[in-house]
């Protein structure tokens, strides 16, 4: 599978090969050098042996040439100790150019020849010597020096060459030497140049793919993306198709929750008619029985006994608390649909006004409201407004028969919430029911004690709930109750639905 | 004269024992003998528009006001509403709803509909006969309307 980790040891592994084919041509180059300082070793012990030959003739020669002139023997042991040597050094001197300069093997040839020739006179001189034939060594002696002579020269001459070939050498080599730094320079280039070339492309391709990738996000982002995915089997290819079905795996969900939302729309409608019938259509009978029986009773009720008129007041005060259940219930629905009007609100201002709604049919003095400070908070004025008045005229129902009936209100400001109270010294309720509180029709009382519909803690509860605080309720049998409820005290970042 | 062209109440209203306590409000404040009484929308424009069992009634004499249910079989209140104020002959009537719904939309949409008044029934049999009472009182009392002397 060609993954970009291959792909980026291609662009490292291109440039270092060259790299490497560059550190092999430097290489030979080093054993070029090598190999021309033997040459240049192999030239010098050749020059030396010819030389070492050339100088053993001559002794052996001039031990010759003293035996000659004092027919003394001893001169003759310098001569026998070069003869031992003399083969030796005529095969080195021989052999002595062969690879290294191939123009000089005849000349040595010719010396190791010479060299041989010599040694063959200088035995015939002894033996002229010991014959005592004047005549045949004067040829022999003019013969060795000849002989020796053309040594010389050709050693000379083998020298010339050697050294010729051997500066011809060197120049190849610097010749050498400059082409392969040249070789080197244009190797190591030719490395940056790929590395540069191969890392740029590989690098606008990894680019010009990643952008693609960041406009399909981009299209995910407005819910647009139709193009399908890159199919290439590196990284690159993984993440878009992984974005791709990212992006349809989004659009399946929201798609889903339009649906869900739609049908839940639709409910919603249901729900709406639904009230609305009771709204029009329970409200009529309640209203026919109410008339009804007061018309009865306009007309009729002087022809009625007592007992006949105590049913009536029966039939009417049910009548009106079914209607009061109908309206309550209606409040209650209406509460929990529609948005919320949010706005900042003087809670202040806001909890005075009720309070003087409240109070006010009563006669002064029966009950004492004290309201402390109160922060503001955000939320819907009339669904607020609801919740004090239902809070407050709690308070004031289970205060009423107290003999000095308080009500307290007020409110904190704790952690960016506002928490208000509401604190009376009324009857109070056991706490074991206090989950039942903020149920809909859960009463702790009779009828006939306190008066209610049990739906105003729910429209309470109800409330707060879709302003996103909480309620809750503190209190003992006989010591009065503290209802409390948290919202938050500026627009929530993200606003209520 | 017709029998009805000295109607100044038309009531439009299902509910029979709902027209009886509206009758019987008016009756007591002496406004029952002006008033007429329609079972739907339909009935309550072919008065208007003198069709139907209406057609010998006196086109120019139109009521002073129309008290107007809004859950009705055939032609619901909004209906006649958007009909009459939509009718350059008919729509100086004045027109007030009066309905057990007091939903916000029905309020809002009435008075696009360039309705005159909104009235929602009190359950309360005293307090509908005090609503009853005043809106005789203000329509054919108190309010003068194109025409009248």
């Amino acid at each position: 599978m060609p993954t970009l980790r291959k792909q980026a040891s291609l662009v490292v592994g291109v440039p270092l090969l060259v790299i490497f084919l560059a550190l092999l041509g430097i290489g030979w180059l080093v054993r070029e050098t090598e190999s021309s300082e033997t040459l240049t070793q192999r030239a010098e012990r050749l020059r030396f042996n010819t030389s070492e030959l050339f100088q053993a003739l001559l002794d052996a020669e001039s031990g010759v040439r003293g035996y000659a002139l004092t027919k003394d023997p001893s001169f003759l042991g310098a001569y026998h100790d070069e003869v031992r040597l003399i083969p030796g050094l005529i095969d080195s001197v021989r052999g002595g150019p062969s690879a290294l300069a191939p123009a000089g093997r005849p000349r040595a040839t010719a010396i190791a020849a010479a060299a041989r020739v010599e040694l063959g006179l200088l035995a015939k001189k002894i033996r002229d010597v010991d014959a005592g034939d004047g005549s045949a060594l004067q040829i022999d002696l003019l013969a060795g020096k000849q002989n020796m002579d053309r040594i010389r020269t050709l050693a000379h001459e083998l020298e010339d060459n050697v050294r010729m070939r051997l500066n011809q050498r060197v120049a190849e080599y610097e010749a050498n030497k400059l082409r392969l730094g040249i070789a080197v320079g244009v190797a190591a280039l030719l490395a940056a140049v790929a590395v540069f070339v191969t890392l740029g492309l590989f690098m606008s391709t990894v680019a010009n793919r990643l952008a693609k990738v960041v406009a399909r996000t981009a299209r995910i982002a407005i819910g647009d993306d139709l193009l399908p995915p890159s199919r290439r089997p590196d990284e690159i290819g993984q993440l878009d198709r992984a974005v791709s079905e990212m992006g349809a795996r989004l659009r399946r969900q929201s798609a889903d929750l339009l649906r869900r939302n739609e049908q839940l729309l639709g409910v919603n409608k249901d729900l709406e008619s639904f009230s609305y019938s009771v709204s029009h259509d329970l409200r009529s009978p309640v209203r026919a029985v109410l008339g009804y029986s007061r018309i009865l009773e306009e007309d009729y009720g002087e022809s009625l006994d007592d007992e006949g008129r105590r049913l009536l007041s029966v039939v009417q005060k049910e009548a009106t608390r079914m209607g009061l259940l109908i309206d309550h219930l209606l409040e209650l629905s209406r509460l929990g649909r529609g948005e919320l009007q949010g706005a900042q609100i003087n809670m202040e201002a806001l909890v005075r006004d009720v309070v003087r709604e409240l109070t006010e049919p009563c006669e002064p003095g029966t009950v004492e409201v004290e309201i402390g400070t109160l922060p503001d908070a955000y939320g819907d004025k009339t669904q607020l407004r609801q919740v004090w008045q239902n809070l407050i005229s709690n308070a004031v129902k289970y205060s009423n028969r107290e003999e000095h009936p308080v009500v307290w209100i007020g409110g904190t400001l704790e952690d960016g919430e506002a928490v208000y109270q509401v604190r009376d010294n009324g009857v109070g309720f056991d706490m074991q029911y206090a989950d039942k509180l903020f149920g809909v029709f859960q009463r702790l009382h009779r009828n006939e004690d306190f008066p209610g519909t049990g739906v105003g803690l729910a429209i309470v509860h109800k409330v707060v709930s879709r302003h996103g605080g909480r309620v809750w309720a503190e209190s003992s049998p006989g010591s009065g109750a503290t209802f409390s409820f948290a919202l938050p005290a500026a627009l929530p970042a993200e606003a209520h639905r | 004269m017709n029998q009805y062209d000295d109607t100044d109440i038309l009531l439009a209203e299902d509910n029979e024992h709902d027209a009886e306590m509206a009758m019987r409000a008016f009756k007591r404040h002496n406004f029952a003998n002006r008033l007429h009484w329609v079972k739907d929308g339909v009935e309550a424009l072919d008065f208007i528009l003198c069709r139907d069992t209406y057609a010998n009634r006196d086109r120019a004499r139109l009521p002073k006001v129309l008290l107007l249910d809004l859950k009705m079989p055939r032609m619901d209140g909004l209906d006649v509403l958007r009909a009459l104020k939509g009718d350059e002959r008919t729509h100086a009537i004045p027109v007030v709803i009066m309905t057990s719904s007091d939903q916000e939309r029905d309020v809002v949409e009435s008075y696009r509909l360039g309705v005159n008044g909104y009235v929602t029934k009190p359950v309360e049999f005293a307090a509908f006969t005090e609503v009853v009472a005043k809106i005789g009182m203000f329509w054919l009392l108190v309010n003068r309307v194109p025409g009248a002397v």
